[in-house]
């Protein structure tokens, strides 16, 4: 479903990246309007203020200058964030999206301003949307000027919250199972349940603990469950014990 | 041919781009036979009752169809046709409870919300009465405001939480029409706001086809020389060309748009469910045998 692109950095290293698609692209673009706008009604209060008490001559002045500052607020909000904050800007990083260069080094000034520069263009009737649908890797016109691909960012580990049973139980789990011959795929898929259980329908809830420590006992050798706390505290304590492993 | 995937195109829960981003590329993977569909469907829409029943059947099918590669469940082209086919007639029944769920909603409001406009419009008169409202109307104003806001929240809300009432009918195992619609409020409970989310980027990513539209019966207005803001009434050789041309347009528009919004539906069910059901959280060679 999503665009994978493999980049090669200078060292010759191989990257595999996942494309942000459009979808999150147009959010973060939304967010980042969104703010833009909110900042632009601000000064434009300031600016009526302020020219309100003029004479004629500094008040155009006066709004020479804004009219400045609101080209520096469009292309600049881009350059500025996307250059300080290694590719982001505060709607990139509300979708967990992420400029990068062809070989997946970090943007640098150079990039971002051609990216602001060219971004009119892409605005004005869709451009930027319909080039980013045809093409392969989901550029748009900036991007292809300056060498860029967006990219998605993996998730972050979240912090999980365990029982203290759990605890007690992964001692047991590590010292009288073969919990370290989990694969991978498997203790992703148990953090994965840990993590979104709170989300979980509770009947679905139930149901996925059970079949889970039952496939679980099968894989590591687990004979009897052990009757404190339930299905969950198994699971977390499979977690915690599979974690100490070296 | 589109049915031999095997591995689910969503595994996870999506972001809301990410869900926008997932359905723009179902749409553009599978245009023609979508298409196809969508327009087989609106020819049938114009068939009274009947035909109804029809374009309910092509419309599901291509959410089925759209369904299955989001889902990665492989089905025979002739299996899925049959299936949907055998429900046409409770397609219709869905949009018909639809509708009558609205009525409700309308007559609740008025029920429920006419005691407490009564109770506010109260306070407005005795506003006016004790002078406190005699300059500028604040306080009509503000009841205005106050009533159009608590409609709008609550018939958003109701949409959002029936909006997929026909996905269910098209993708899952045999139901009931109401089922359908229960399922739908099932799934989306919690999760209107995020859903909200989604159709707005939804919207604004497929702002080409709705300007394609407008950009058609403006073409024609200037051509037939009529003025496009409608401070004149066209005269009767200008509606020969213009009714055509408006009919041309919605039905391009909506066979265009209706596939994307299904594909949307069905992306945004299979996010739901994986949220909800875990359906995603077996271990892998478990999941296999």
């Amino acid at each position: 479903m999503f665009n994978r692109v493999t980049l090669q950095t200078p060292e010759s290293v191989e990257l595999e990246f996942k494309l942000a698609g459009i979808g999150s692209r147009a959010l973060a673009l939304l967010v980042d309007y969104l703010i833009q706008g909110a900042v632009l009604i601000v000064l434009l209060i300031g600016w009526a203020f302020t020219i309100a008490g003029l004479p004629e001559r500094p008040a155009q002045f006066v709004t020479a200058l804004g009219s400045l500052g609101l080209f520096a607020l469009y292309v600049g909000y881009f350059v500025c964030f996307e250059t300080l904050w290694q590719g982001q800007t505060p709607g990139k990083r509300f979708v967990r999206i992420r400029v990068v260069r062809e070989d997946g080094r970090p943007v640098g000034l150079a990039q971002t301003t051609l990216r602001a520069l060219l971004r009119p263009i892409d605005d004005f009737l869709y451009i930027g949307v319909l080039v980013i649908l045809l093409g392969r890797r989901e550029k748009r016109l900036g991007d292809m000027a300056a060498g860029t691909l967006v990219i998605q960012e993996e998730r972050t580990a979240d912090t999980l919250e365990l029982s203290q049973e759990a605890a007690a139980l992964a001692a047991r789990i590590a010292g009288e199972t073969a919990v370290s011959s989990l694969s991978a795929d498997d203790f992703a898929v148990v953090r994965e349940f840990l993590i979104r259980r709170s989300t979980l329908e509770s009947r679905a809830r139930a149901r996925l603990a059970a079949e889970l420590v039952t496939q679980l006992q099968q894989r590591i050798g687990l004979a009897q469950i052990p009757n404190t706390g339930g299905y969950e505290t198994v699971i977390e304590a499979v977690y915690l014990a599979y974690q100490k492993t070296p | 041919m589109a049915q031999s995937v095997d591995r689910p195109l969503i595994d996870r829960p999506l972001g809301a781009g990410e869900m926008v981003s997932a359905a723009t590329r179902l749409y553009i993977a599978n245009f023609k036979e979508f298409f196809r569909l969508s327009l087989a469907g609106y020819l049938w829409a114009l068939v009274p009752v009947y035909g109804w029943a029809r374009c309910g059947a092509r419309v599901g099918l291509l959410t089925r169809l759209a369904y299955n590669q989001v889902s990665g469940r492989s089905e025979e082209p002739d299996a899925v046709e049959q299936t949907v086919e055998a429900r046409r007639w409770r397609f219709v029944g869905v949009v018909m409870l639809l509708i009558l769920i609205y009525l409700g909603g309308y007559g609740m409001v008025f029920i429920l919300g006419l005691p407490a406009f009564v109770l506010a419009l109260g306070f407005v008169v005795g506003a006016n009465a004790a002078g406190l409202n005699a300059d500028g109307n604040i306080f009509n104003l503000l009841l205005f405001v106050i009533v159009l806001l608590v409609w709008f929240a609550f018939f958003t809300w109701l949409a959002t939480r029936t909006v997929l009432s026909d996905i269910p009918m098209a993708v899952d195992a045999p139901l009931g029409v109401r089922q359908s619609i229960a399922r739908s409020w099932w799934v989306t409970r919690g999760a209107v706001l995020r859903l909200q989310l989604v159709f707005l980027v939804a919207f604004l990513v497929t702002m080409p086809l709705v300007l394609l539209d407008t950009g058609l019966n403006l073409l024609t207005d200037l051509l037939l020389g009529i003025d496009p803001t409608g401070s004149t009434t066209p005269t009767f050789p200008q509606l020969l060309v213009l009714i055509p041309e408006r009919i041309f347009a919605f039905v391009v528009g909506y066979t265009l748009s209706t596939p994307y919004w299904q594909a949307l539906k069905a992306v945004v069910y299979a996010d739901l469910r994986i949220r909800r059901e875990g359906l995603d959280l077996k271990l892998k060679s478990a999941a296999q045998s």
